[in-house]
């Protein structure tokens, strides 16, 4: 048999109800060239791993964590650990996230393609990965920790200032919606509730640290391409106009131009004072972008408060709008400090602020709007902008305390709870959180949002803002406020994306990068000797995953109802300003959505892959029926 | 003229590709523990430090070294190792004042041989951190920026050239 580059062979498997560690070989080669790694070959193992009843919180759901097998090299933004478990925020779903810094190549380095946690520990502990072994430890005087001040703690503990620590926070451990896993003070596994299984499993963290390498099968042409494709990368307007070098604190006024800033709970559609502010953390703040292995973007960045009230704290936030407009925005804070100081509360409290954001921005409406008040939010005067009372309200709901216990599950839940018509401010897709702008200005995102697999989450984006995709032939932009083209868009993008989600790099990397595909199709050929691998066969893969996640959720229940149905009423709505003033979603959601189905070669009616379209993907044996 | 490898670590972001194309050059594989070049964090102060052999003109590897596997080559100015002559006895290792040896797991020393003169580090770095040239060269960009900062500060002050009369101030009259 020939070398399998790109791969380092080996899965860890940890259970912690028997505490008991082993190790596997990978699946074999037929099924690493279908799934590859990621978010592909993590379902693929997921699927297996857990059967139609298992439910996210229950010891038998894993936290299955995957590389893939540019993960650790020189290919541009090749960083990343995919989880995969089931999602704790949307029911009968999959649950997909990526985090990026140092975790994944070390954990290579340590000689694993992936770790499967499963189990529930009797007390606190946390996992170590180092070289060829792992133990677990007992981290009973870690919880309670925020997640940065865990992660400085363990790497005391492990003597270790190198290795890279995954903790939750007090959010985590209260199993409160949103709940995350950070990693390298900068960076998460944010979606899908990570954080809430971690908890459940009583595991803080998992720290990783390996000193191996990654055997390459062609190393000259793998670094002939990373070269350069590392170049071409700042030619995506997404890039380099806007991410690269902490670039998002330059892309308001982009961001506004296309009326895409999310705030006070979807409420309005601008917030130029907001847009204003931002500019001002670049050019009054002390601010260093940062970057994760093998990255040439740096989209995060540290920032230090040298004016106003948050004068002095640090920051150490990820790159990108999301987070600071959920965290802030959301309920309508403006003040830069503040911005900065609340965005990183929510990392360090453990927790996206992209769905726990969403309760909170839901009880400042309620607030507002008298439907709610002091009385029901414990003396707390939730008018828009007050980022003492937004604080205090978010820590209650971590530790869900008096009304903060209202909104610990995320503000579908919390909307049933308080009644009195809330339901109709209550921002969710399918129980969950999404990507946090304003898509109601961008419908092709918003229906990919909506028709995801794992969630309200990137997948299929289309090309309505920020890049083009000349690579799969959208080389120009789409009218974001058209239902022309946009089901073929998600479908194709949702192919493109789901492959780079299972190959080891950061979607940074490739969104709207020309030349992007072939070159990830070329250096995962490189990488593991499939040297015949082909930019067709990569779409292939993603649309392979597009179909396997589809199988796994209906496998658990999931009815095609919910894609049209279960989404907070506001984002289907017309927003109430901008330049999608009276251009309402809803009205043309059903036709997009069936679209969508018919493209993707699923029923219309039911929303389940036809027996066609599973056997040419190769998923013939994964047949919900069959299981 | 010697070409000199020169980092800037106000300009390394830390995202170590310059050890995975160190690694992957010189071995097949991708990895910090086979690469010469070695970053070194300070992560709470983001500062980010490359680490290389500073390819010295009088190298104490090469005078500790038993068997002269490592020499200075004149006319590059790059302190080659020949494998073949290495017996794996780590002197070098203890002689060098900066930790730019290693040695690998068949047992035998590493070090950087600026890849011939056309470093992969160098190819890999996008922040500009790792460089290549000529040493006056390299300096030569530092005394800019320096001025530049200066020029920055005073630059729209009135020129002093004629200004002859406070010449005494110095005591150059």
């Amino acid at each position: 048999m020939t070398m399998l580059g790109g791969y380092v062979g080996k899965l860890l498997r940890v259970d912690l109800s028997r505490e008991k560690i082993t190790e596997e070989p990978l699946p074999d080669e037929k099924i690493l060239r279908k799934f590859i790694g990621g978010t592909g070959l993590g379902a693929r193992l997921l699927y297996e791993e857990v059967n139609k009843k298992t439910k996210p919180l229950d010891p038998e759901n894993r936290l299955v964590f995957v590389t893939g097998p540019l993960t650790g090299t020189t290919v541009p933004c090749s960083s990343n650990a995919t989880l995969v478990t089931l999602n704790a925020e949307c029911d009968q779903m999959i649950g997909t996230s990526h985090s990026h810094g140092f975790w994944g190549p070390l954990l290579k380095f340590a000689g694993y393609d992936g770790v499967i946690i499963q189990g529930k520990s009797k007390k606190p502990v946390y996992l170590s990965i180092s070289d060829g072994g792992a133990e677990i430890r007992d981290a009973a005087r870690f919880w309670g920790k925020d997640t940065h001040e865990t992660e400085d703690f363990i790497k005391q503990d492990l003597g270790n200032p190198n290795a890279s620590v995954g903790a939750i926070g007090p959010a985590g451990e209260n199993k409160v919606f949103g709940a995350f896993i950070e990693n390298d003070y900068h960076h998460s596994w944010a979606k899908g509730g990570g954080g809430r299984i971690m908890g459940s499993k009583n595991l803080k963290a998992v720290a990783v640290y390996g000193t191996g390498t990654i055997p390459i099968v062609d190393p000259q042409v793998l670094l002939e391409a990373s070269r350069k494709w590392r170049r071409k990368i700042f030619d995506s307007p997404s890039i380099g106009n806007s991410m690269a070098r902490a670039g998002i604190l330059f892309g308001y006024k982009y961001i506004e131009s296309q009326n895409i800033l999310a705030n006070r709970n979807f409420s309005q559609s601008t917030f130029p004072e907001y847009a204003e502010n931002i500019d001002r953390i670049k050019s009054e703040f002390k601010v260093e972008p940062t970057s994760c292995w093998a990255c040439p973007v740096s989209c995060c960045y540290r920032a230090l408060v040298t004016t106003g009230p948050k004068k002095g704290f640090l920051a150490t936030l990820s790159g990108g709008g999301e987070n600071t407009e959920a965290a802030a925005a959301n309920v309508g804070i403006t003040d830069p400090g503040w911005i900065v100081y609340m965005t990183d509360l929510y990392d360090r409290l453990g927790m996206d602020s992209g769905a726990m954001g969403m309760s909170l921005g839901l009880a400042f409406e309620l607030y507002e709007r008298g439907i709610i008040t002091k009385e029901d939010t414990d003396g707390l005067e939730l008018t828009w902008g007050n980022a003492t009372a937004a604080e205090a309200l978010l820590r209650k709901a971590v530790n869900r305390e008096g009304f903060g216990a209202v909104l610990a599950d995320g503000p579908k839940k919390a909307a049933e709870k308080i009644g009195r018509g809330a339901e109709k401010y209550a921002i969710h897709l399918k129980g969950g959180g999404l990507n946090y702008h304003d898509w109601r200005a961008a419908w092709s995102v918003m229906l990919g949002q909506i028709v995801a697999g794992a969630g309200g989450r990137w997948e299929g984006y289309g090309v309505d803002v920020w890049a083009v995709e000349p690579d799969i032939g959208f080389a120009k932009y789409h009218d974001p406020h058209s239902v022309k083209g946009k089901a073929e868009a998600v479908k194709k993008t949702q192919f493109k994306k789901l492959w780079e989600d299972s190959i080891g790099i950061c979607w940074i990397a490739a969104w709207g990068c020309p030349g992007a595909l072939g070159w990830a199709a070329e250096t995962v050929g490189a990488a593991t000797g499939w040297k015949d691998f082909t930019p067709e066969e990569a779409m292939t893969v993603g649309e392979r995953v597009t179909n396997l996640q589809r199988v796994f959720n209906l496998r658990q229940g999931f009815e095609a109802k919910r894609d049209f149905e279960d989404i907070g009423h506001r984002l289907l709505e017309a927003p109430p300003d901008g330049v999608a003033k009276g251009k309402p979603l809803g009205p043309h959601l059903e036709t997009m959505i069936k679209e969508y189905y018919s493209l993707m070669g699923w029923s219309e009616k039911t929303g389940k892959p036809t027996p066609n379209t599973l056997e040419k993907m190769g998923l013939l044996d994964l047949d919900v029926a069959t299981r | 003229m010697n070409q000199v490898l020169v980092v800037d670590p106000l300009r390394c972001s830390g995202c170590r590709t310059c050890e995975s194309a160190c690694s992957l050059i010189h071995f097949g594989e991708s990895g910090s523990s086979k690469s010469v070049i070695r970053v070194i964090a300070f992560k709470h102060e983001a500062f980010f430090y490359p680490h290389v052999c500073h390819q010295c003109k009088r190298p104490y590897c090469a005078e500790a070294c038993p068997v002269d596997a490592l020499q200075r080559n004149s006319e590059t100015g790059i302190v080659e190792l020949d494998k073949e002559k290495c017996i794996g006895c780590k002197l070098c290792l203890e002689a060098c004042p900066f930790g730019a040896m290693t040695i690998m797991d068949d047992g035998l020393a590493a070090k950087c041989d600026l890849c011939g003169g056309d470093p992969e580090c160098v190819k890999f770095c996008d922040y500009g951190a790792i460089r290549l040239g000529d040493a006056d060269q390299i300096s030569q960009v530092k005394r800019l920026t320096e001025a530049e900062g200066i020029l920055r500060a005073i630059g729209d002050q009135p020129r002093k050239v004629f200004d002859t009369a406070k010449l005494s101030t110095y005591g150059m009259e």
